[in-house]
C-alpha cells in the first residue's frame, strides 16, 4: 500500500479526513482514478443486477424467447450464477485489502468471455430474422460488462505501470 | 524465466500439445461422420481458447514481455471449465476409450495445481 503514496500523503489523507483504514474499499477506490471508480460501481451494479435477476424467472423467459435449446452443451444458470457470485466477491475483497485486484479482474474477463463464447454458440445455428431485436438485447447485456472490466484493466495496468518501469 | 519456470512450462505445454491432439482427433471423427455432434460448438470454443492462450503465451515469452496476466487468465478458464466439466458435463473430453484421454483425465488436477503456481510465482516475478 505504502508503495502507492508516500508516508506525508498518507499522514495528509489521515488529517483531513479522521482515521483511515488503508484496507477500506472507500479509501482504495479513493487513491484511483474517477473512470476507475465508475466502472467498478457500474460492474458491482451488473453483478448485483445479474444475482437479483437470476434469482427469477426472468431470464429463462428471455431466452425462451430466442430459437434456441438451452440445454445444449451450455453451463446452467446455476453454475454461472456462482462463478459470478464469487468473482464479484473476489473483485470487492481484493480491492479491499489491495491485493490481487489486477488478478480477479483478468479472471473475471476470462471466464466472462468463455462464458459468452459459449452462450453465443448456442445460438448461433438456431438464429432468424425474427429473433434479432431480443437477441440484440441480449448481446448488449453482455456487451456492458465486458466494456467496463476491460477499461477498468486498462486503467488499473496504466496506475501500476510507474511503479513497474522505476523497478525495471 | 527461472529454471524452475522452464521446467513447469515444458510439462504444461507438453500437456496442451496431448489435449489439443486429442482435440484434432475429435474433429477428425465428427467431420467423417455422417451425424453431426451437437456439443461440437463448446468443443470449439474450447479448442479456440486453449490454443489462443497457448499461443499468447509463447509470444510474449519469445518477446520477452510480461506475460502474467496471460498465465492468471489462462489458470481462470481451467478452473471454469473443471468447474463446467464437474457439475455440467458428464462426458469432459473427447474419445474416452482413447488411452490418451485417460491418462490426461487422470493428470487434470495436476495441471491446474501446475497453471495456478506458475501463475503465482510469474506475478510475483513480475511485481516484485
Amino acid at each position: 500500500m505504502n508503495d502507492k503514496l508516500s508516508k506525508e500523503e498518507i499522514e495528509a489523507l489521515a488529517a483531513s479526513a479522521g482515521a483511515v483504514s488503508l484496507n477500506s474499499i472507500a479509501y482504495n477506490l479513493h487513491i484511483r482514478t474517477p473512470l476507475a471508480r465508475g466502472c467498478f460501481y457500474g460492474l458491482n451494479l451488473c453483478a448485483l443486477a445479474f444475482l437479483f435477476v437470476s434469482g427469477t424467472g426472468i431470464m429463462e423467459g428471455w431466452l425462451s424467447q430466442v430459437n434456441a435449446p438451452p440445454e445444449q452443451g451450455v453451463t446452467d444458470l446455476k453454475i454461472r450464477t456462482l462463478l459470478v457470485f464469487l468473482l464479484f466477491l473476489c473483485m470487492n475483497l481484493a480491492l479491499a485489502f489491495d491485493r490481487f485486484f489486477i488478478e480477479s479482474l483478468v479472471s473475471a474477463i476470462s471466464i466472462y468471455l468463455y462464458a459468452i463464447t459459449t452462450r453465443f454458440s448456442q445460438f448461433y445455428e438456431y438464429l432468424t430474422l425474427e429473433d434479432a431485436w431480443p437477441f440484440a438485447v441480449f448481446v448488449l447485456l453482455r456487451l456492458i460488462p465486458l466494456t467496463l472490466l476491460v477499461v477498468l484493466i486498462r486503467e488499473e495496468l496504466r496506475r501500476t505501470a510507474p511503479d513497474r518501469d522505476s523497478l525495471s | 524465466m527461472t529454471r524452475s519456470e522452464r521446467f513447469v512450462f515444458a510439462l504444461l505445454a507438453a500437456y496442451t500439445c496431448g489435449l489439443l491432439g486429442l482435440h484434432v482427433l475429435y474433429y477428425a471423427g465428427v467431420f467423417t461422420a455422417v451425424e453431426g455432434d451437437p456439443s461440437v460448438w463448446i468443443h470449439l470454443t474450447r479448442t479456440f481458447f486453449v490454443t489462443s492462450f497457448f499461443l499468447l503465451i509463447c509470444i510474449q515469452i519469445a518477446r520477452g514481455q510480461p506475460f502474467g496476466l496471460l498465465v492468471v487468465a489462462a489458470a481462470s478458464y481451467s478452473g471454469a471449465t473443471f468447474i463446467e466439466d464437474f457439475l455440467v458435463i458428464e462426458s469432459s473430453f473427447f474419445l474416452p476409450e482413447h488411452p490418451l484421454a485417460g491418462s490426461l483425465y487422470a493428470l487434470r488436477p495436476l495441471f491446474m495445481l501446475m497453471l495456478v503456481y506458475w501463475a503465482v510465482l510469474r506475478r510475483s516475478i513480475e511485481s516484485a
